[in-house]
């Protein structure tokens, strides 16, 4: 087995190993830290890799919510992974919708028309109350799974949440770290650095920015119903302004340059929320000096100040190996 | 005579009110170099944007090898094998030299939304690449970010992205531009070579390399062809010297 392979699986393992480590409220904690982690990721194959500023990113994540929710208050008799991949379907759509406006545009103009479909949709969820219930929230049931064997995954127990969200979470993160190594991953990244000179080159660059607006918008629509069917309640500030920006502030707090520097940004800001809410009622506040420093700092993020370039890297790891070597 | 690769006729073009283009006609031959002249601001690169479809002209028509195609997008007539390179340095920054041309070869073998198989996997398109590399003479900066290289190098890799996607119809927007006389030479042998039995169509101010590389001249005055032909009747044309080729051509003996 590879170095690689050999991380990857005791990385894993840890990972589904958590319940037994963890207490309950830890573990609740790395739930959430999941779903943010893919959402966070799914929006930075839209901004690092795509060049694409996305402020409405929380779009699909509401319609995964909203989907998932829906489906399962509805359509009795639905299985839990059926929900899912209604989810992501709908994800899917709106992306494909959503994107077919927006990625025309450049830059700004992008941003804002992403963050304008959002609120549309915010606005809808809000007053839609015959369907959304509005303000109040549509509550999800979440079914059990029963799985071969007699053996039924419970969801109101969180190991057992726990484990189908890993799994969920782990194959959307290596559906997308392997489409970002295909040469449609690669026409993403040319959109990045020259779209216009990749259009010269035969690339179509409103087709290419779509496939990847409606990839990104999908997963972002699974990490929303895995949101949904945790909370057990889906409501409108799922797909309002604080969620669009708080994925951004995530990607950048870990380091939108590397592949899953955005899940670790999720992690920290999720650990930092939880520690600083305790501490302080004033935790937004510090939160947003937090965001100001590392914008005006290190925007290359906790991944660009512990990577091989980094300032952090430079002092204690790289000056310390000289002194091994001579020891 | 070679049927004709590129016809335009009639381009006019505007920005804002402002008259660009009135009524290019022009004729570039299969397997020609074809060169176009002009002071700054005659509208060549404007010409250049409207052949390769970054802009739309407002009246006439570009037609390409029998095919109309006016107004198509630009990934559309790029892939019917038409290349271009540009006045200003135009690559994937970030990007080294290999992916760089590694994106040009992707698309030549239409592999663009190839969402399966993975890039760094796949032999035969990293083969052709470093091929590529190989004979633009690039080989030893593969791994080099573009925004790293020499002004010299950088103008090889623009080069080397328009001939990556095997076009039959190469327009190099000033390929010269900027590089002292040995770099300028090396770019000459090298559009030379890479040109082979292609059409060429260029823009270049630089005339000791035009009237070494092209077969045909067509200077550009005003938005309109002020004349066309082989170079011993360009520098001779009174007309074209008086407007720019100016007292330094004068003095060529006639």
């Amino acid at each position: 087995m590879t170095r690689r392979g050999l991380v990857l699986t005791l990385g894993a393992a840890v990972l589904y190993a958590l319940p037994w480590i963890l207490d309950t409220v830890r573990l609740r904690m790395a739930i959430e830290i999941l779903y943010f982690g893919l959402f966070a990721v799914s929006f930075n194959l839209l901004f690092g890799y795509a060049g694409l500023l996305s402020f409405g990113h929380a779009a699909t994540f509401g319609v995964g919510g909203y989907t998932l929710g829906l489906v399962l208050k509805h359509l009795h008799g639905m299985p839990l992974l059926g929900a899912f991949v209604a989810a992501a379907v709908a994800g899917a759509v709106g992306g494909l919708v959503i994107g077919f406006f927006c990625v025309r545009l450049r830059g700004t103009y992008f941003a804002l028309l992403t963050l304008a479909f959002s609120q549309f949709l915010f606005a809808v969820a809000l007053k839609w109350r015959g369907v959304t219930r509005g303000d109040d929230g549509l509550s999800v049931v979440v079914p059990d799974i029963r799985l071969p064997g007699g053996i039924t995954a419970r969801m109101s127990d969180a190991p057992h949440f726990y484990w189908l969200e890993l799994t969920i979470v782990l194959l959307c993160l290596a559906a997308a770290w392997r489409f970002i190594r295909t040469p449609l991953g690669n026409a993403v990244a040319l959109m990045r650095e020259n779209d216009e000179r990749a259009a010269f080159l035969g690339y179509n660059v409103f087709g290419t920015k779509l496939v990847v607006f409606t990839f990104a918008a999908t997963l972002a629509a699974v990490a929303g119903a895995l949101f949904a069917a945790f909370q057990r309640l889906i409501s409108p500030s799922s797909l309002d302004l604080p969620m669009g920006t708080e994925v951004v502030f995530m990607a950048i707090l870990g380091g939108t340059g590397t592949f899953l520097g955005p899940f670790l940004g999720a992690a920290v800001y999720i650990l930092i929320q939880d520690w600083l809410s305790k501490t302080t009622e004033h935790w937004p506040f510090v939160i947003g000096l937090l965001f100001v420093g590392m914008i005006l700092f290190a925007h290359q993020g906790v991944t660009g100040l512990l990577g091989r370039q980094g300032p952090l890297h430079r002092r204690w790891v790289a000056r310390r190996q000289p002194v091994e070597e001579t020891a | 005579m070679a049927a004709a690769c590129l016809e335009l006729e009639n381009i006019h073009h505007d920005f804002g009110g402002l008259l660009v283009l009135q009524g290019v006609a022009l004729t570039v031959r299969e397997g020609e170099r074809h060169a176009i002249i002009g002071p700054n601001g005659a509208g060549k690169s404007t010409l250049f944007n409207i052949i390769t479809g970054r802009l739309a002209p407002r009246r006439g028509r570009v037609v390409y090898r029998g095919r109309d195609i006016t107004g198509a997008s630009p990934h559309r007539i790029a892939r019917q094998r038409v290349g271009r390179s540009f006045q200003i340095i135009n690559t994937f920054p970030r990007l080294t030299v290999f992916q760089n041309v590694r994106s040009a070869v992707v698309s030549r073998r239409d592999r663009r939304l190839d969402a399966w198989s993975l890039l760094d996997d796949d032999a035969e398109i990293t083969h052709e690449t470093e091929e590529l590399l190989n004979l633009l003479g690039l080989a030893e900066r593969r791994d080099t970010p573009a925004s790293e290289l020499s002004y010299g190098e950088q103008r090889e890799l623009e080069i080397a992205l328009t001939v990556a996607v095997q076009p039959e119809l190469i327009l190099l927007d000033e390929p010269t531009a900027g590089l002292n006389a040995e770099d300028s030479r090396k770019a000459v042998a090298l559009i030379r070579r890479v040109t082979e039995g292609k059409t060429l169509v260029m823009v270049e101010h630089d005339m000791d390399v035009v009237f070494t590389l092209a077969d045909r001249i067509s200077v550009i005055h005003y938005g309109r062809v002020l004349a066309s032909g082989v170079p011993d009747d360009i520098r001779r044309n009174e007309e074209v010297q008086r407007a720019y080729l100016g007292r330094k051509v004068r003095a060529v003996p006639r």
